[in-house]
């Protein structure tokens, strides 16, 4: 059983290989190991694949954030947004390029779950919602990878989810022996992404659980079940996962807010339609 | 959709150029504004209905399916009926669900 869990682990991180991670991705991440590396010689990196910086450049200015001026450059999007959101914005369009068109309805639940966490984290007055946003939009990337990596595996899982009428969760755990948190967890590593967004992506599911960031896990998890509950695109499956109370008591978050969350975020539903991982919309 | 003829403040300010695409927030903030009709050439936006085509009525035909699987679980009945209680207030304030029937009990 091991040594099938660390095989089945080894191809799903074998996501190097995947052809639509731009080399940036490893340069920039160099660059953060690199004390004297300063945001211009990040962005300097970065603004070399106009392809990417491009990509960038339109989820910056996507409603997901609701800036109220056109963000140009790359250089002001560092400044406004931090490097780790750029990385998340970074890897996520270039994983969910590679989607197939079964999978569009993955990246629209995940645009979705970063507009709902924006605004939850901004509601409750939490420092840098930017960050929450982009947890949220990471938070299914596992889904994605896995996808690519063992389609085989992918496709009796949803044969699962369907005749089963099981969520993607618990078909992962029941094809797989572990699902895409523990996958989100292993891919953040990878990434060297920081430990905030590591406990959302890791700990969506099981809020209670996160150690050293509950609150970003309570938040993208409570924004995860707005995006289902709202049917904003698919995650895999349309069963609810269970709302923990936990999460909503460790948020101050009552149902009174809860309204006002979503009435933000039906105001920019609309703004979101046509919004793709790649350049072209 | 996009607008056929600018919008202009009564001094000549050009509040939204021609050929401005419109959206829900654009045409909200527009509104806002106290603009009563604009000229527009392209397919009309439906503004009863978000990107996902749901009305808040059909939102709330759906609820009974989304939330199944947990019909002893009083937390998530709890939860359930927020959002009910949330789509039904919404759908009455856009004049998707008639108020009357609901307090005869639909």
């Amino acid at each position: 059983m091991q040594d099938l869990y660390s095989e089945r682990k080894g191809q799903i991180l074998a996501v190097k290989d995947l052809p639509t991670l731009p080399t940036v991705l490893d340069e920039v991440t160099q660059l953060l190991e690199d004390e004297q590396a300063s945001p211009e010689q990040i962005a300097k990196v970065i603004s070399c694949d106009q392809v990417l910086s491009a990509k960038v450049l339109k989820m910056v200015n996507s409603p997901i954030y609701g800036f109220p001026r056109r963000i140009n450059t790359v250089q002001h999007a560092l400044v406004l947004l931090g490097l780790n959101v750029i990385r998340g914005l970074i890897i996520s369009t270039s994983v969910f390029e590679i989607m197939t068109e079964s999978m569009v309805g993955l990246w629209e639940h995940s645009v979705g779950c970063a507009m709902a966490c924006n605004h939850i984290a901004k509601n409750l007055d939490l420092k840098d919602p930017e960050e929450y946003a982009v947890t949220g939009l990471l938070h299914d990337l596992g889904k994605v990878v896995f996808s690519v990596q063992l389609p085989e595996t992918k496709q009796s899982l949803e044969e699962r989810v369907k005749g089963e009428d099981l969520s993607f969760l618990q078909a992962e755990k029941q094809e797989l022996g572990f699902g895409h948190d523990r996958i989100n967890a292993w891919l953040a590593d990878h990434w060297n992404l920081p430990l905030n967004i590591r406990e959302g992506l890791a700990y969506h599911h099981r809020p209670l659980s996160a150690q050293y960031y509950p609150v970003v896990a309570h938040v993208v998890h409570v924004g995860d079940f707005l995006a289902r509950v709202l049917e904003i695109g698919s995650g895999g499956d349309d069963r609810l996962p269970r709302l923990e109370r936990g999460s909503l008591q460790a948020l101050g978050l009552k149902f009174s807010r809860l309204a006002k969350v979503i009435d933000a975020m039906s105001k920019d539903l609309f703004d979101l339609t046509g919004l793709t991982p790649t350049t072209a919309s | 959709m996009v607008l056929a003829k600018p919008i202009t403040r009564d001094n000549g300010m050009v509040l939204m150029a021609e050929g401005t695409e419109l959206n829900r927030s654009g045409l909200d903030r527009l509104h806002r504004l106290g603009i009563g009709h604009l000229v527009v050439e392209g397919e009309p936006v439906d503004l009863s209905d978000d990107s996902t085509g749901l009305s808040c009525a059909k939102r709330l035909e759906r609820l009974g399916y989304l939330f199944r699987g947990y019909e002893d679980d009083a937390w998530m009945l709890t939860v359930k009926a927020f959002f009910e209680a949330y789509f039904r207030k919404r759908g009455i304030q856009r004049g998707e669900i008639d108020s009357d029937k609901f307090e005869k009990g639909c």
